[in-house]
């Protein structure tokens, strides 16, 4: 039971490459935080320095309120399960989960009893003396797993453990996780580039780019309110759409026009827009914020936007549809029912309550 | 198009010419070891008969009994396989850490070093012998095993081996070891030797055939009878005018037969060694 505090931790490889730059997060004890962002923005790095597999340039690290800039791994009280399992080849399944409890000299009788324990609760009862080869991909997961899970350990660190499985392995084993943290109790710490993953595991969603923390948040706080335009774009699949849009003051309300496109909003809803007048925004509307007025038959004229349909992915229960508005290019995602071939002309019109305002240049979220 | 019988007549003369041409090599390599255990078995008399005898008309092991007698057999014996056996026990353990070191670990001048011992292969031996002497000789070291043995731990193409094997071991095996609580030392005894069996079992055989075959070397560093290896007090049964062949035959055959012993038990682990090193679990 521990919490784990990141205050101004940087690493800097090698003089000039940035891991990770001044990382401020507390992860609260039993808190189950997901550290995501594309390959490249720092999420393991910081991971690894919980871990202490990389040395921190600069800042401090507390894990239940010691600072652990200089203790090695080992004394941590840390496990940590590795993307391709890392499970010792030569050493049977019940020696790679015994083998860190044998190292720190624990009675037999107790090893035993926590393996047999950590076998039970993962399903691997029968695997025990099987050697890594012979298991599949799963298994060995699930292996890795109750190879930290004996461990007992204050913190349980995750390192992309999922990337290796197949799609529908990595669904069950994700809702296995979540159910191995409701049931240990445990400060988890995970890592994945896989933004699904992060909002259907998370207590807490950190995201990150180039080395920066971009936003820390719960998952559907993270999805209605993106802070910038990075995040907005990264979480939600299909992705968000982005059109570059300038303000322009109306009679009761102001004019958003891109290209393709022109809505009216509110002034009194939308007051904060009075400081943009004449200054380039980008609007992101989330794909199921786009509505087909003729499909869903709604009678409003308002706002309407012409639109051009380019291809449509069906999914059976939703359909995805492409289409250009002037040169941008929007997704939408409507019902498995709305159909539509390429070259249709469809009418769409963005819940204005839905709509997100960024700066064009910094990419800041401007609506507060 | 051909019938299919065809193929199968094809196939079979392909087969018989394989076959033939494999045999005609098996022979060429085997026809001297033939020869060697042929004349050592074989009379004074025999031995230079014309034509030649393949086999021994009137075998013999007269030559046997005569080379416990003419040298001190076992002594050299001895010799030769303590050089060989702690050469190869303390070989594969330096040249296994040293090459796990280059391999994993991180340290200024890395590479520089690595290239700098890639380099020195291309220093013949003979060049460094007169050196490596005279140093041997200041610390007191001619005539003693030691001296054998630390100028035999040592082999770059030994390092080179071990790390080229250790560089395909995923990182995370290391890094998962180190958070369960390893030492560093532990890391390399406990997970690393025991992944690396494959190419230590190569390692192992070539530094120990070395080893044991090594002859200039010993003869340098050994000035006393008695700390002769085999090879070098075989060598020394050679007379300066006239050659006692069935002795010396007798002699190469007692030489290798260690060496084919060595060979046969461990050959599975290389041919195991190569034929797994690129796999991943």
């Amino acid at each position: 039971m521990a919490d784990v505090r990141f205050e101004n931790v940087t690493k800097i490889y090698g003089g000039d490459v940035i891991g990770c730059k001044d990382v401020n997060l507390t992860v609260k004890d039993r808190e189950f935080c997901v550290l995501v962002g594309p390959s490249g923005c720092g999420k393991s790095t910081t991971l690894r320095t919980v871990a202490g597999l990389e040395e921190i340039s600069s800042g401090e690290l507390r894990i239940d309120g010691e600072t652990v800039n200089n203790i090695p791994p080992k004394d941590r009280d840390i496990a940590m399960v590795f993307q391709n399992y890392a499970l010792y080849p030569h050493m049977k399944v019940r020696d790679n989960m015994a083998f860190g409890l044998k190292l720190r000299k624990y009675p037999k009788s107790e090893i035993n009893a926590r393996v047999d324990e950590a076998a039970q609760i993962l399903g691997i009862g029968k695997l025990l003396e099987r050697r890594p080869k012979q298991l599949s991909g799963g298994q060995r997961q699930r292996v890795a797993l109750g190879r930290a899970i004996v461990r007992k350990p204050k913190v349980f660190l995750f390192d992309e453990p999922l990337s290796n499985l197949d799609a529908k392995l990595r669904v069950q084993m994700r809702v296995e996780i979540k159910k191995l943290h409701s049931k240990l109790q445990t400060t988890m710490i995970y890592v994945t580039h896989d933004q699904v993953e992060a909002m259907t595991m998370g207590d807490k969603i950190v995201v990150m780019k180039d080395g920066f923390i971009q936003q820390v948040d719960e998952p559907v706080q993270l999805y209605n309110n993106p802070k910038n335009r990075f995040v907005a774009g990264f979480i939600g699949s299909p992705a968000m759409n982005f059109i570059d849009v300038s303000v322009s003051p109306g009679k009761d309300s102001f004019e958003i026009i891109g290209d393709g496109l022109n809505i009216s909003l509110s002034k009194t809803a939308f007051d904060f827009l009075g400081n943009y007048i004449g200054k380039e925004l980008t609007i992101g509307v989330r794909p199921e914020d786009i509505i087909d007025r003729i499909y869903a038959q709604m009678t409003t004229s308002e706002n309407v936007i012409n639109a051009t349909a380019i291809t449509e992915e069906p999914m059976g229960s939703e359909n995805h549809i492409h289409a250009n508005i002037g040169k941008n290019k929007v997704v939408m995602k409507t019902k498995g029912t709305n159909r539509v071939s390429a070259g249709d002309e469809l009418e769409l019109i963005f819940k204005p309550e839905k709509i997100h305002f960024f700066d064009k240049e910094s990419g800041q979220c401007v609506e507060q | 198009m051909k019938k299919s019988k065809d193929y199968i007549i094809e196939y079979k003369v392909k087969k018989y010419l394989v076959y033939t041409l494999l045999i005609a090599g098996l022979i060429v390599t085997l026809a001297p070891f033939f020869w060697m255990i042929s004349t050592s078995l074989k009379t004074r008399a025999g031995i230079f008969s014309m034509p030649p005898q393949w086999i021994p008309a009137e075998p013999t092991f007269s030559h046997y009994i005569r080379l416990l007698d003419q040298m001190n057999f076992f002594r050299n014996f001895f010799n030769s396989t303590v050089v060989a056996l702690a050469v190869t026990g303390f070989g594969l353990f330096f040249n296994s850490l040293a090459g796990y070191a280059f391999a994993k670990f991180r340290f200024p001048g890395r590479n520089r070093i690595f290239a700098i011992l890639i380099l020195s292969l291309m220093v013949p031996g003979q060049v460094t012998m007169m050196p490596v002497f005279l140093i041997l000789r200041s610390m007191g070291l001619i005539n003693t095993y030691i001296g054998l043995i630390i100028t035999g731990t040592i082999s770059v193409f030994g390092i080179f081996l071990v790390r080229q094997f250790v560089q395909t071991i995923p990182n995370d095996l290391i890094e998962a070891a180190r958070i369960d609580g390893c030492s560093e030392f532990g890391i390399y005894w406990k997970v690393i030797l025991p992944l690396c069996k494959p190419v230590l079992a190569t390692l192992g055989i070539f530094t120990f055939m070395t080893s044991w075959n090594e002859f200039l070397w010993p003869l340098i560093v050994m000035i006393r009878e008695e700390m002769y290896t085999l090879p070098v007090a075989l060598a020394a049964l050679e007379g300066q005018h006239a050659t006692d062949y069935g002795l010396v035959m007798a002699g190469a055959v007692v030489v290798v037969i260690p060496v084919l012993i060595v060979f046969l038990v461990a050959q599975k682990y290389i041919i195991e060694g190569i034929s797994t090193t690129g796999l991943k679990g």
